[in-house]
């Protein structure tokens, strides 16, 4: 009796359990869950927790991710508004706002949503990209950038339309990448490294106009310092010349002997060097000379 | 008595259909090769089980003929109105021997061909077979032992009833729920095999199913061929053709055990089969088994989270009230599936790379230059330029190119806003903080971000990445963003951009050096004229205090020489004269003429001689 007991109460157990995997099932606070009976939609469930279904084939659960899903293209090339290439990469954010229109659109498949997506992605991108000038998107002035103005137009234009169509919300847009393709690569290369060649030639040529400046200041500084002095010695000299001239008054007092003085001074200096001297003998004192001849004659 | 047995048909029937359905579902959702074959057997056996069901069926009507028939005789006997007895009579006893003889031979060779290409289906699909998918593996343990019970109990209670009341119908349908059981014991070893690493023991196990389905196909038709030269008996046979003695055999591995163990206790001479441990373990097999799945299911009731890690726990899908997330340690929860808890290494310290990819950690201690590559794979960064945009008539792209890396670290700070709002939080992240590298390198010049910028980009490249996480409610906190490289493209041949700017900080240094040059000439030319300009005036100086003092001296000499004069001036004329012509005359070339007469004509050759003034000697030196 008492092992039947038991016996009853596993079996019960077990059952209930059974019963519960094929009637019950978990929605986790992620997901979405739709429920089709024999195909056709029945219900969405978006709150988390434990529901009830009739046991397959009679309905059937798909579980959808709700949060939040971040998709993103590699590089592509496309045009701005004045015809210059540009290579995008763009991501979206985007969650399932109509879990039935999603499962009846895309079989609940994620990945065959994301290349639908990706091709309204892509013509939203490559229309409001080309609507804009470069500068929209690269530019050192703040003010001219519409750089996010650029990513809420994508995300507009692919809004409406995904909603409806695919049954998803699309909630922002970012660029991620930019970039140029090859050949204008390239090009910049070539001009970023002619500009810093010109810098160069710059740097260069200023280095030697202002060492030239600073050269003919100094210059002109030291010509005129010296200037100055040559002034400065001339009006000393003339002051002495005026002192000297004071003491020479006393010449005046015989005028006679200064006459001499001067004379014999100036004789002095005339016959210092390099002077040959022609004497007749009237000159005194070789007139001496002649006197000594005429007693050697006698 | 006979009713009985009908419902016990069904509920086999009903047994088979339901555990053949789970297992192909569970087989598919789980991936389990022996799921998939066990339900092929099983399939045999609802079909097995479907035609004993019919075969009882008959049976019972014939019975019900009978006890008809046996009253209208007593009651003939009564009236004797009637003497009609014939074949015509007994409709169903009829319609149960037409059965026997066309329709079960027909259907257990059909159950046999099916077998036969089942068989080959299953052999050809086994190698391409997937793998178990072990995160089910709980799922699929606990469904499948729950099946292996029930099974076992339905089988034997089917089967005791056939031996009991010789009831060969039930036997069939009993042996397959009996097989059944085992192979759900095998669908546990299987996954249990795959929960320690013999991923091959699932593909092994239904290999060897797939034999026995083969063996059990051919004893269907050695059975078949028997019994077209089965001695025809009045009487039923012992055994139905659709009765597999196999089955029976694999059903029971038990009896196979105790035959073995009979074998055993022969050899030994003393009953093993009677042994304390022998009849303890064929006792609480059944205990055994529930107190390994209490246990399987007590281990979900507790999680240890790792130091680096956080939990999240959910009760039945929802975020636990109260405290959701789980801390390093341990932690008490409910049983699985009541509460599920899926872990993160959320404390970790994470980080990525903008700008560039590191291939090669080995290659990373070499030196760093701006013109050699430093990553192994390097993002051209689009920078605006002052000087372009001033220009913007250019034919090119108005934009420079510029190589950054940086790398960024982070850590989870919001576990439950990380794992709810996002599918891939990280990859995100990575998106929006590549978005505001690229958004804050279009907005700046390029020669300021490579100079005075740098510091302050990576502030504010920090904070506008940690206000787009908040915003999408990331829930993590931005640690670090490093602007660790930051240079112009290296370029290529014909084009070296990071070697010309290079240049232009050469010819920076040398702009320098040249007007320092030219300032070091300038300190030296305006002292040095000072200099020059002193020595000129002092010796202006000099000179006027010379010539004033030879003036005075002078003056101060003629007043003494007045006094001379006037005491005899002839004399002072006299001496002053000759002492002048003795100063004068003494160092030079002197000739003088002495003529005896007048008229006489002298010539004398006035010429410097060469020689002596070459030697700038003087006679006298000589």
């Amino acid at each position: 009796m008492n092992k039947r007991l038991i016996t009853l109460i596993v079996g019960t157990a077990l059952l209930l359990i059974f019963a519960s995997i094929l009637f019950i099932f978990q929605v986790r606070q992620s997901q979405t869950a739709v429920v089709t009976t024999f195909g056709s939609y029945s219900r969405t469930i978006d709150k988390p927790g434990l529901q009830f279904k009739w046991p397959w084939p009679i309905q059937k659960v798909y579980r959808f991710d709700n949060r939040l899903q971040n998709f993103e293209r590699k590089f592509e090339q496309t045009t701005t508004g004045d015809a210059k290439p540009l290579i995008i990469e763009v991501y979206v954010g985007w969650k399932i706002s109509n879990a039935k229109i999603f499962l009846e659109r895309f079989n609940g498949d994620m990945i065959k949503a994301q290349q639908n997506l990706e091709s309204l992605v892509r013509d939203a991108k490559n229309s409001v990209i080309g609507q804009h000038p470069f500068r929209d998107l690269i530019s050192p002035r703040e003010e001219d950038l519409k750089f996010d103005d650029i990513e809420e137009e994508i995300v507009e234009a692919i809004q409406a339309e995904a909603a409806d169509d695919y049954g998803m919300r699309v909630e922002f847009a970012g660029i991620k990448q930019l970039g140029l393709p090859e050949s204008n690569t390239q090009k910049v290369f070539e001009r970023m490294r002619a500009d810093r060649q010109r810098l160069v030639k710059q740097f260069q040529g200023e280095g030697e106009s202002r060492a030239m400046e600073i050269r003919s200041k100094a210059e002109a500084e030291s010509t005129r310092i010296l200037n100055e002095a040559r002034a400065k010695a001339i009006e000393i000299e003339g002051q002495a010349e005026a002192r000297a001239n004071e003491y020479y008054k006393v010449f005046q007092e015989n005028p006679e002997l200064a006459e001499l003085l001067l004379g014999l001074e100036a004789l002095e200096a005339a016959t210092k060097e390099k002077t040959t001297i022609v004497a007749d003998p009237n000159t005194p004192p070789f007139n001496l000379f002649r006197e000594g001849v005429k007693e050697f004659n006698r | 008595m006979q009713r009985n047995t009908q419902k016990n048909g069904l509920v086999n029937l009903l047994g088979l259909l339901i555990a053949c359905l789970a297992a192909a579902i569970i087989g598919n959702v789980a991936q389990s090769a022996t799921a998939a074959v066990g339900a092929v057997f099983l399939g045999v056996g609802f079909l097995v089980a479907a035609i004993s069901y019919f075969q009882m069926r008959l049976e019972h009507r014939e019975h019900l003929e009978q006890l008809e028939f046996e009253e209208i005789a007593r009651d003939r006997d009564r009236s004797a109105l009637f003497d009609e007895s014939g074949a015509d009579t007994f409709i169903a006893r009829k319609a149960r021997e037409q059965f026997e003889r066309y329709f079960v031979p027909a259907f257990t060779a059909l159950i046999g061909i099916g077998q036969g290409l089942g068989v080959y289906l299953l052999w050809k699909w086994l190698p391409q077979a997937p793998l178990p998918d072990l995160g089910r593996a709980p799922l699929v343990m606990v469904t499948f032992s729950v099946f292996a019970l029930i099974l076992f109990m339905l089988g034997k209670y089917s089967a005791r009833l056939a031996g009991i009341e010789k009831l060969r119908l039930l036997r069939p349908g009993g042996a397959y729920l009996l097989l059944g059981s085992v192979i759900s014991v095998v669908v546990v070893i299987a996954f249990a095999g795959g929960w320690f690493q013999f991923t091959r023991l699932d593909f092994n196990l239904a290999r060897i199913m797939v034999v026995l389905l083969g063996f059990s196909t051919a004893e269907n038709f050695i059975n078949l061929i028997l019994e077209i030269y089965r001695p025809r008996t009045k009487s039923k046979s012992e055994r139905t053709l659709y009765e597999s003695r196999l089955v029976g055999l694999m059903g029971q591995p038990a009896g196979l055990v105790t035959t073995a163990a009979q074998a055993l206790d022969y050899q030994f001479g003393f009953k093993v089969s009677e042994t304390w441990f022998y009849k303890f373990l064929e006792r609480a097999l059944a205990w055994l088994i529930l107190f390994q799945l209490s246990m399987l299911i007590l281990s979900t009731t507790f999680v240890i989270i790792n130091p680096n890690e956080l939990a999240i726990v959910e009760y039945f899908g929802k975020p636990r009230a109260g405290n959701s997330v789980l801390q390093p340690g341990l932690h008490f929860k409910l049983p699985w599936p009541i509460e599920k808890v899926y872990r993160h290494p959320a404390k970790e310290l994470q980080s990525f790379n903008i700008g560039y990819k590191l291939n090669d950690v080995a290659n990373a201690n070499r030196v760093l230059l701006w013109t050699a590559s430093h990553y192994d794979e390097e993002t051209n960064f689009l920078v605006a330029s002052k000087e372009q945009s001033a220009s913007e008539d250019d034919k090119t792209v108005p934009v420079n190119l510029l190589t950054a890396a940086v790398p960024i670290q982070y850590i989870v700070n919001d576990f439950e806003s990380w794992t709810y709002k996002h599918s891939e939080p990280a990859k995100l992240l990575e998106s929006i903080s590549n978005r505001e590298v690229v958004r804050y390198l279009v907005s700046v010049d390029i020669i300021d971000i490579m100079s005075t910028g740098r510091l302050e980009a990576a502030e504010k490249l920090k904070s506008r990445i940690q206000a787009q996480a908040d915003n999408l409610g990331l829930g993590v906190e931005v640690l670090f963003v490093g602007l660790q490289d930051i240079h112009p493209p290296i370029g290529d041949k014909t084009a070296p951009v990071a070697g010309s700017f290079e240049e232009v900080i050469g010819a920076q240094q040398e702009m320098r050096a040249n007007i320092l040059k030219a300032q070091g000439d300038a300190a030296e030319m305006v002292p040095r004229s000072r200099g020059e300009a002193a020595k000129l005036l002092s010796e202006a100086k000099g000179a006027s205090f010379e010539r004033i003092l030879t003036s005075e001296a002078k003056a101060e000499q003629f007043r003494n020489l007045i006094k001379a004069y006037q005491a005899g001036p002839d004399v002072f004329k006299q001496r002053k004269y000759y002492g002048a012509l003795a100063n004068s005359l003494t160092n030079i070339r002197k000739y003088i003429i002495v003529p005896e007469k007048v008229s006489e004509t002298f010539q004398l050759n006035l010429e410097d001689n060469i020689a002596y003034d070459l030697l700038g000697a003087r006679p006298e030196e000589r």
